[in-house]
């Protein structure tokens, strides 16, 4: 699936004397089984970008197009365009509202039109697949851990089976254990060939998992690039304030010192290949 | 969607009214209030809609604002409108069927309509220029004297002022459940009823969920900051009475004095 963003303004508050721009003329494209991290000081405008993805909210100016079609033509189908674009919100587990965790998680396929064993059936693979065991499905949501929580809460969007999956701030408040296994069935699920996009203030996560990096400030998007470029620009990471990794500094450093080192090797995997292989040479 | 409810109804502007002291405007409320109901001749409603109109110049609100508050009060006009005009004994104008329309009546309705009116005007004109929060500080002053008798004024306010708080919150954490759910298909905009009102049910449970989490962190947090509800407590911005409110304490004593002087008189 592939999307357009062209030139998209937002202001949230239309009413009020002077116009606070919440997105300034954004553009960037998102392609078939992209990673791709969203960046930026809170307040630079990522949650809302994100919201136009699946047109919760409307650009006031500018267009966005899926395969080419503006969502914002006349008798466009939004609700469809949101079970191929699955956005899941920052605390998700704020919005369990079933007695049970497999209720809850049918949510979403119900609503797409299939019937209550289907939607059944359909929830308890996606539990299976976030790591949420049988014994858990008829279990009042509200009595789980935090991180199974967030677990089921994002299965609730997972069930739809969307192509792109959107998460705002997915590790927010959840424990290093927790947080790895999400990670994990985020990376399987791209590995299968679902674009992700995901909003992080973890670098960390942004190296190890993102191909693409889209950097936000004030409203703009500063820059969209492959995940090592991003991260060897000091001018971008000083202008967006965002601290160099230390993976990052690690590789050059070490290029200063011994040269002919790849720095656009940040991976943990990769920067342990191309130290053996220095070492080795 | 939900957002673009108006919250209270406070009209952001810089006038002499919105810089009143919330007691003086209070109390012209009540005296106002008072004031009409001494008022019987048609001299007197001309006075009182003249300090009306006098007030809505000065706090420079749009007229389209204020006269907004009567629509939800149509209702109640009419029914006080239909009664009045119907069922009051007295020379008779005209007839139809059984109803009668009599000179009381007709001047009876004309007078309490006037008077629905001008009170509602005024009143709104209280909230459109002043904060809630200035409002139930406000209050709590002047109801302070209250406290003599053992009634826990100052727990009520900070009952009205957390409530008031909490709006805004919450209409967010409702818009941002209403998209959440949104993104996982949910419609609220389904033409039919009962499927409408069952789309509700989604969005009530975790509204509710939520607000009592908010609630009792906020009661953890007071707690945390030995928060007691001791009769020595200050305030961070305690009202003041400035020239401006002597001036406004002048023009109702007149505006009231000249009411009372037109009712005993005449
Ligand atoms: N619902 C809203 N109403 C009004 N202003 C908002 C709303 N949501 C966000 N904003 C404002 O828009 C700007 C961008 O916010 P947001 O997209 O949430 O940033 P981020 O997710 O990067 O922290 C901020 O200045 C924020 O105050
Ligand atoms: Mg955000």
């Amino acid at each position: 699936m592939h999307i357009e963003v062209k030139n998209i303004n937002y202001i949230y508050d239309k009413m009020s004397k002077e116009k606070k721009y919440a997105l300034r003329d954004v553009s960037f494209d998102i392609f078939d089984n992209d990673y791709i991290a969203i960046i930026g000081e809170t307040g630079s405008g990522k949650s809302t970008l994100v919201q136009h993805l699946n047109g919760l909210l409307k650009a006031d100016s500018g267009d966005i197009k899926v395969d080419g079609v503006s969502i914002y033509s006349k008798n466009y189908d939004l609700n469809s365009l949101r079970f191929k674009v699955g956005l899941v919100f920052q605390y998700p587990e704020y919005q369990f509202f079933s007695e049970t965790v497999i209720s809850d998680v049918s949510f979403g396929a119900l609503n797409m039109g299939y019937s209550e064993e289907e939607a059944k059936e359909m929830s308890k693979n996606i539990l299976r697949t976030v790591g949420i065991s049988d014994e858990y499905f008829d279990k009042f949501p509200f009595m789980l851990s935090g991180g199974e929580k967030r677990k089921v809460a994002i299965a609730g969007v997972l069930v739809m089976n969307p192509e792109v999956i959107i998460l705002d701030e997915p590790q927010a408040g959840l424990d290093p254990v927790s947080k790895s296994e999400l990670f994990k069935v985020l990376y399987d699920l791209h590995k299968k060939g679902k674009t992700i996009i995901m909003i992080t203030h973890n670098m960390e996560d942004v190296i190890e998992y993102a191909d693409k990096v889209i950097v936000m400030k004030n409203s703009k998007v500063l820059k969209v690039d492959k995940t090592a470029s991003v991260f060897n620009d000091d001018k971008l990471l000083s202008e967006a304030n965002i601290i160099k990794p230390e993976q990052v500094e690690l590789m050059n450093k070490l290029n200063e010192k011994f040269k002919n080192i790849d720095i656009k090797k940040i991976k943990q995997k990769e920067i342990v290949e191309e130290i053996v292989n220095k070492i080795k040479r | 969607m939900i957002r673009d409810i108006t919250l209270g109804q406070y009209y952001n502007e810089d006038s002499v009214i919105h810089f009143l002291d919330p007691r003086t405007k209070i109390n012209a409320v009540l005296v106002y209030l008072i004031a009409i109901f001494l008022v019987d001749k048609y001299v007197s409603y001309g006075l009182a809609f003249l300090f009306l109109i006098f007030c809505i110049k000065l706090s420079k609100i749009p007229i389209v604002f204020i006269t907004r508050g009567l629509k939800s009060l149509i209702f109640l006009l009419l029914l006080s409108v239909v009664f009045n005009l119907f069922m009051t004994p007295g020379n008779v104008i005209f007839k139809f069927g059984i109803f009668s329309v009599t000179y009381e009546g007709l001047n009876l309705t004309i007078k309490m309509a006037l008077r629905l009116v001008v009170i509602v005007l005024f009143s709104s004109l209280l909230t459109l220029t002043t904060t809630p929060m200035e409002l139930t500080n406000g209050i709590e002053m002047n109801l302070k004297f209250l406290k003599r008798f053992k009634l826990p004024i100052s727990d009520i306010a900070l009952m009205m002022s957390i409530a008031l708080r909490f709006v805004p919150i919450l209409i967010e954490e409702v818009d941002k459940i209403m998209k959440a759910q949104m993104s996982r298909g949910a419609k609220f905009d389904d033409k039919n009823i009962i499927k409408r009102a069952k789309s509700y049910v989604p969005l009530l449970v975790p509204i509710f969920v939520s607000a009592f989490r908010r609630s009792n962190d906020l009661a953890l947090a007071m707690e945390a900051r030995c928060y007691n509800d001791s009769d020595n407590r200050t305030k961070l911005n305690p009202l003041h009475y400035k020239k401006n409110d002597l001036i406004a304490y002048i023009f109702l004593f007149m505006y009231f004095i000249i009411l009372v002087v037109l009712k005993v008189a005449f």
